[in-house]
């Protein structure tokens, strides 16, 4: 599963935003495997997107608005979607570009009428069309897009067209100390186990080994000392004596296990690093990063600015901008590679001095 | 060694300004933006700690008034600072107004973007969404914009605008003063 494409007007924060996920040319020695659809090498889509930005640019509000698109896909309802538009006396609308299982680009656009009724839409209210178009093997993304612009419209009702959608999916992770994990069954039987314990251990040296719990249904025991912690789904049960970070490491550690158990092939990891060390956050990276399979895609949310100067191509990185223009909320995403196109380029060296104009404005906090 | 610019600008419209000249143009060298009026408040000690080491700073304020006195006070204080590598100055002259004036084809300030009046200017500028744009299809000739010299009060201050100026801009058309 992967996206080729998103815009989106009035839902969430985002108001005529869009963001591409394919990239012009092949990079020669790219630290980055097979970046392209199987089989299609001139289908080329970014797998890793390093999403940066001040707080409030809309980080992880893009990855609830993926989340509120695929639902409403998955579900053929557009409630998911409808329940987060932002002013409901507009219209509201997305499009979404992707690649599901076959090697087939889909383009579903949705737009959203304001309804009669404050609070109840109704199916008059909804437009949804979905287009096609097999990916042939010469074929690139920009030649798929303009066969789709060329595609007539059928005229069925929606959850019609939704229907003749694939089955997709993929993982949300947003920040928190610790969550449920859905999976832990799943994951378990794919080592999660190994994969916690290593990340645990280096969150904590003092950390002795992690076990399978004998009695307790999903769920490890971490020695640490004298104590023992047990984590079931993912929960710890007993943690006090865990550090933030520590207990951060058991989501870390079950998006890894889900990337190399290929769980889903759509990956949302937002801010899951923030009680983390950078090198450490930096390792975790590289290696969900070696871990993509093909036609797998990962979206990677971060302040970390150490993540700049690792060896990731330049289209790896997008930045979040948002703006507040009289009563209008604008967020644009900014590509690096727009702006650096040497190899050259220092990317961190770009962000440190601003060159994207995304830095926050602390003027107000240095005149206090 | 890495090296950093620090803005020091005298008002929202400016900070907008030095935004659209660094990313739309990148005709001046990038650097983070403060918003800071060093002509009438003096820098506080916290405006220098939260600077890395190796900082260029460069100011930019007005010259419409007739005291120079807290600027070089707040030039001696930031050049005294281990962290900053050198201090630039740009003083605008008289204001950015002016400055626009004389670097696009345009007699007043509200032809730019079409405000209603004069005062209305700021606030447009400040709310404008396609600031290139706006400022290309009126002609800007950068060359022509930040380099006045100015008197009275500011004479003594000089015009550091060609050491924060690259040379070519995005459409890579020369930019050479």
């Amino acid at each position: 599963m992967l996206v080729m494409r998103l815009k989106l007007d009035n839902v969430f924060a985002f108001n005529d935003f869009e963001i591409l996920l394919s990239y012009p040319k092949k990079i020669v020695g790219s630290t980055i495997d097979r970046e392209f659809l199987s089989g299609r090498t001139n289908f080329r889509y970014k797998k890793l997107i390093i999403l940066m930005g001040a707080n409030a640019s809309g980080k992880t509000t893009l990855g609830k608005a993926f989340m509120a698109i695929f639902n409403s896909i998955k579900n053929k309802n557009l409630i998911p979607v409808i329940k987060n538009i932002n002013d409901p006396t507009k219209k509201a609308s997305f499009t979404i570009e992707f690649v599901a299982t076959t090697k087939n680009l889909y383009r579903v656009e949705a737009g959203i009428s304001p309804p009669g009724t404050p609070d109840s839409y109704e199916e008059k209210d909804m437009e949804v069309s979905v287009k096609s178009v097999p990916i042939s093997l010469a074929d690139s993304y920009e030649m798929c897009a303009a066969k789709l612009d060329k595609l007539a419209v059928d005229n069925v009702p929606f959850h019609k067209a939704l229907e003749t959608i694939e089955n997709f999916g993929g993982l949300f992770t947003y920040p928190s100390i610790e969550e449920k994990i859905p999976t832990f069954q799943e994951l378990d039987k794919n080592g999660l186990l190994e994969i916690l314990d290593s990340v645990l251990s280096v969150l904590d040296p003092s950390i002795q080994g992690i076990i399978k719990a004998r009695d307790i249904k999903n769920s490890y025991v971490i020695k640490l000392g004298n104590h023992e912690v047990i984590i079931q789904d993912g929960n710890v049960l007993n943690g006090e004596i865990l550090s933030s970070g520590t207990r951060s490491g058991i989501g870390i550690a079950s998006m890894l296990a889900a990337i190399m158990a290929k769980q889903n092939g759509f990956y949302y990891c937002d801010e899951k690093f923030s009680y983390i060390h950078s090198d450490i956050e930096r390792e975790v990276l590289a290696k969900m990063v070696e871990k993509l399979r093909d036609d797998e895609q990962l979206f990677f949310t971060t302040h970390n600015t150490d993540l700049l100067d690792m060896s990731f191509p330049k289209h790896s990185y997008c930045f979040l901008k948002k703006e507040q223009i009289g009563d209008t909320c604008t967020i644009r995403c900014i590509n690096a590679d727009d702006f650096l196109k040497r190899n050259t380029d220092s990317l961190k060296r770009a962000v440190e001095n601003d060159l994207f104009s995304t830095a926050p404005d602390v003027s107000r906090i240095a005149s206090l | 060694m890495q090296h950093y610019y620090q803005y020091f600008v005298e008002g929202e419209t400016e900070a907008k300004m030095v935004q659209v000249l660094k990313t739309d143009f990148r005709c001046i060298c990038a650097g983070k933006v403060k918003i800071h009026n060093v002509v009438e408040k003096p820098l506080s000690r916290g405006s220098f700690t939260s600077l890395r080491f190796n900082t260029t700073a460069i100011l930019i304020f007005d010259t419409d008034t007739t005291d120079a006195t807290l600027l070089n006070e707040n030039i001696t204080m930031l050049n005294s600072q281990p962290m900053i590598k050198r201090v630039l100055c740009i003083p605008q002259v008289q204001n950015l107004e002016q400055e626009l004036m004389r670097s696009c084809d345009i007699h007043r300030i509200k032809e730019l973007l079409s405000s209603k009046a004069d005062k209305d200017f700021k606030t447009d500028f400040c709310k404008c969404n396609g600031l290139r744009g706006a400022l290309l299809k009126h002609h800007f000739d950068f060359s022509q914009f930040w380099v006045s010299t100015p008197s009275g009060a500011f004479s003594g201050i000089p015009n550091n605008i060609s050491q924060i100026t690259i040379l070519t801009d995005r459409s890579g058309k020369g930019r050479s003063r």
